[in-house]
Formats: C-alpha cells, sequence, structure tokens
C-alpha cells in the first residue's frame, strides 16, 4: 500500500511555526516582497482565500491582498524541518521517497504487524507531526503512488483519504482528468481529443489506443488508474543519477547591462559546476535560459568539444550562448544556466582527464577553491567579477 | 550600535545585514538555550524561544533561534559554531 503525505501550504506554515502571531493570518512567501519580485512560492490558506495562488507574480498577489505578510523563502528553514520530517517517516518504514522538499512517498506494505493499518500508520505520522513540529499534512492512501497522489489532495488541509480498490469508482473517477501527476496542458489536450475529461473515463477507453498516443507514460497512466499500477518508492540511496544540473534565478531589478549579466552568469556557472564536481560529473551540454520584463523566455543549448567540470569552460559557452540571446535592446528579469549529457567519472573530483583543457595549475586551483569551501561554506572564495560591490 | 554594513552583489541581492550580538545562553541536557541578549547597549530579555533550526556553512554548523522578548519582538538570532560567535540576523517588531 503506498502512502503520498503533501504537507499544507509548507513554507507558510514553517514561517507561521516559527512566528506563532502569524497564524491565522494571510501568509506569502517567496520572491523579493520589498522590491515586489518574483513568484509566490506558496502561502496560507488564510491568503488562498483572496485567490493568491502558488506561481503567482508578487505584484498580483499584493493587489489581491495588500494586507497578508510578505517573507522571503528562507531555505535553511525548509530544509531543517524537511530533514526532520524524513526522520519521522523513516520510522515507519525504510521505503520512504522524497518527491519534493514537501512531498513524499511511503511504501508501508508490510509494516501492519509493527504500526496497524495504512489508516492507522498515516493518523500516526499526521499525529507525531503535529506533536513534534506543530504541521499538518495531508495524506493520501491508494494501490499506487499515482492514486496516492491524487488522494492527499482530496481533502486538504489536515486531511486523510484512504482509496481502497473497491472504492475507486466512487471516489477517483468522477475528477477531473487533470487531477492525475503530470497531466499537464500537452497531455491533457491529447486526452480531450479522445473525449476523455474524468480519470473514469481514462479507465474505461482502449490501452492501446492510449499507449500509441501517449507512449510508455500513458500506458502507465491507464494502470495507475485501473490500481494495477505497481512502480516502486524508492529510497533517495536507490534513486538514479541525475540528468542534468542547473541554477536559474529571478534577478532583485531587471537588468539590461551586459556586464552585470555576464557577472551573475559566471556566479551561476560557478555554482553549476562544483555541483559537477561533487557528484563526479564531467557535463558536455551547456544551455542558457533569459526571460525578459515582458516575461517573453528564450533559452539556447551547445555541447563543448571536451566534457569538462571546470566553471570557467562552463562559463565560457553560457557567456556565448547569452551573446545569442541577449542583446541589450530589452532588460533581463531571470537568467538560469544549466548543463546535461552528463559523464559519471571514475574518481571524486577527477577533473578533465583524459581530455585535459586545463593546466595543471588550474585543476589544483579548482581542487583547492574546493576544499575551501567544503571546510568553510560557499561564500569563502569567488571570482573577481562576481565580487562584492557596496550598496 | 554596532552595525555591520549592508553589502550587496553586483545584481543586487543583499548579502550580509547581519549585526554581532553577545548573549548569555544556558546549555542543558546537550541543548543551547539563549536566555537573554545585548545589543547595542540595550539588554533583551528573552520569554520564548519559538524554534530553533540548523544550516551548514562548510563543515560547520550555524544555529537559529526564533525569540520573542518581553516586548513580544520576534528576533532571529544565531550562533555559529565556527567563529563561537552570536548574531542577530532579524528582528521584527510587532
Amino acid at each position: 500500500m503506498i502512502m503520498h503525505i503533501d504537507m499544507d501550504a509548507f513554507f507558510a506554515s514553517v514561517e507561521q511555526r516559527y512566528n506563532p502571531s502569524l497564524k491565522g493570518k494571510a501568509v506569502v512567501v517567496g520572491g523579493n516582497p520589498e522590491k515586489r519580485r518574483g513568484v509566490v512560492s506558496t502561502c496560507s490558506y488564510e491568503a488562498r482565500k483572496y485567490g493568491i495562488k502558488s506561481g503567482m507574480s508578487l505584484f498580483q498577489a499584493k493587489k489581491l491582498c495588500p494586507d497578508a505578510t510578505y517573507l522571503q523563502c528562507d531555505g535553511s528553514k525548509y530544509e531543517f524541518i524537511s530533514a526532520k520530517l524524513q526522520e519521522i517517516f523513516s520510522e515507519f518504514t525504510p521505503l520512504v521517497e522524497p518527491y519534493s522538499i514537501d512531498e513524499v512517498f511511503l511504501d508501508v506494505t508490510g509494516c501492519e504487524r509493527l504500526w496497524g493499518t495504512p489508516v492507522e500508520i498515516g493518523l500516526r505520522i499526521k499525529q507525531k507531526i503535529k506533536r513534534n513540529l506543530d504541521l499538518t499534512c495531508s495524506v493520501g492512501i491508494a494501490s499506487n503512488k499515482i492514486l496516492a497522489e491524487v488522494a492527499s489532495g482530496m481533502q486538504k488541509p489536515d486531511g486523510l483519504t484512504f482509496v481502497p480498490k473497491e472504492k475507486m469508482e466512487g471516489l477517483i473517477y468522477p475528477l477531473p482528468i487533470q487531477e492525475l501527476c503530470g497531466v499537464g496542458p500537452n497531455t491533457l489536450k491529447v486526452m480531450h481529443k479522445f473525449g476523455i475529461r474524468t480519470i473514469g473515463q481514462l479507465a474505461s477507453y482502449s490501452k492501446e489506443v492510449i499507449k500509441s498516443a501517449l507512449g510508455k507514460y500513458g500506458e502507465n497512466l491507464y494502470y495507475s488508474v485501473q490500481g494495477e499500477n505497481d512502480s516502486i518508492v524508492l529510497p533517495v540511496q536507490l534513486q538514479p543519477e541525475e540528468k542534468s544540473i542547473g541554477h536559474e534565478q529571478t534577478l532583485v531589478e531587471d537588468i539590461g547591462d551586459g556586464e552585470k549579466l555576464s557577472a551573475f552568469l559566471l556566479f551561476l556557472s560557478s555554482r553549476v559546476a562544483r555541483r559537477v564536481r561533487r557528484g563526479n560529473f564531467l557535463a558536455k551540454t551547456v544551455t542558457v535560459k533569459v526571460r525578459f520584463s515582458d516575461f517573453f523566455t528564450l533559452s539556447k543549448s551547445e555541447s563543448l568539444k571536451e566534457p569538462t567540470n571546470s566553471e570557467e569552460e562552463i562559463y565560457k559557452m553560457g557567456k556565448k550562448l547569452l551573446g545569442h540571446l541577449f542583446s541589450g535592446m530589452q532588460k533581463v528579469r531571470l537568467l538560469g544556466i544549466s548543463v546535461s549529457n552528463l559523464i559519471k567519472t571514475s574518481f571524486p573530483q577527477q577533473l578533465s582527464l583524459p581530455f585535459s583543457i586545463h593546466s595543471e595549475k588550474k585543476k589544483n586551483l579548482l581542487f583547492a577553491v574546493d576544499k575551501l569551501k567544503d571546510e568553510f561554506g560557499e561564500r569563502v572564495v569567488t571570482w573577481g567579477t562576481c565580487l562584492l560591490t557596496p550598496e | 550600535m554596532n552595525m555591520s554594513r549592508k553589502l550587496f552583489t553586483p545584481w543586487g541581492k543583499e548579502i550580509e545585514s547581519v549585526q554581532p550580538i553577545e548573549v548569555v545562553a544556558l546549555f542543558e541536557k546537550g541543548k543551547m538555550k539563549p536566555i537573554r541578549f545585548r545589543l547595542g547597549g540595550k539588554v533583551f530579555k528573552i520569554q520564548q524561544i519559538n524554534g530553533s533550526w540548523e544550516n551548514r556553512v562548510g563543515k560547520y554548523k550555524k544555529i537559529h533561534f526564533a525569540v520573542v522578548d518581553s516586548a513580544s519582538n520576534l528576533f532571529e538570532i544565531s550562533y555559529d559554531e565556527r567563529e563561537m560567535n552570536w548574531s542577530l540576523e532579524r528582528i521584527e517588531t510587532l
């Protein structure tokens, strides 16, 4: 039996936990509230009453509810609480798959003799989270991940929904097809083409037609809504390697100055390269993404001649790509860089050997910088271009 | 008051606005509990600790506390394990 646990308004609830005077009030977390930049990451249920939603621009949110409390994301707080949650989940089953910072899948099959029925396990977990962390969550229990995810959304906040196979027809089948995890606008278009608007309609459709239209994903979806998908819950240590590594960030103010943008690109490249080296990868393809003031977004990719883990090489390619995307005509609101085509190296911290494009000195410098950052944190040393400037 | 200068990255992100503070703390059952702190000559008595959390800076820990004083002001103070010093990270006056 699979359980999906979704923390209720996670970032906002954590902020309320650390500042109880915010409890029961409209709290919006995300972006830079002072400059009204960025988007809403999460908001409390009180803020949702005003129509504020995740992903909405802060500017729009402030129009809807100017009196809400607007807070910047504090990642360290959320990561700390998320780690505490993982500890709680791991007490009940070793099969815990983090889906995001505030969502998790648990396989509780075979845990009944220790903890009771799946519903009892769900209730115990909810109680423990409330008692230890003063937070609430919504739990969905079903025969597979897709249905458990649908179930957790059925009684939010602070709900628990168990959907045994025999009750699927009554509980799940009437729901719109977009309630299924992963059904985005493109899949929805295909579904609508076949006249599929509810989960029940998908369940009674021909498997072959769904498979030919949506491939393996469609087939998985089809089996899931029959309650038959046996996709396993994968703990972190068993998960496959990442396929790409990237960082993107909305700028505090739109930037039209090429030099400043390049400096920011170097900063992002350094973060990307460090993760590449940490994972013992070499990267072959670089992608740059630019979002302009009017939200028009462009991206461009190009492969390097040799795979690398050096920020210098990633940045050089990134700067070339940025040159194609940014002409200086319009200001930039968001900048991102990512690398893909990752190759796993056999030795920790191995640099571009045997395809060496670095001098020995540069390699040693990167090693030294990594060591310093491991010891003293990411800010201990940086590129001159990224040097801080006084206000 | 010992104000640290505000610093910004070239793209305008504020990265440092913390102020050093002096803290009296109790160490009890393996846990650290700040009791009061001095900021700019004024002593603030901690009435309540709403919670704490940690993050890592390199291989060292930084422990943050959300605390409330007798005037119901909310402060975020932190203890840096490597530097062995305390800082005021944020103030919210109610």
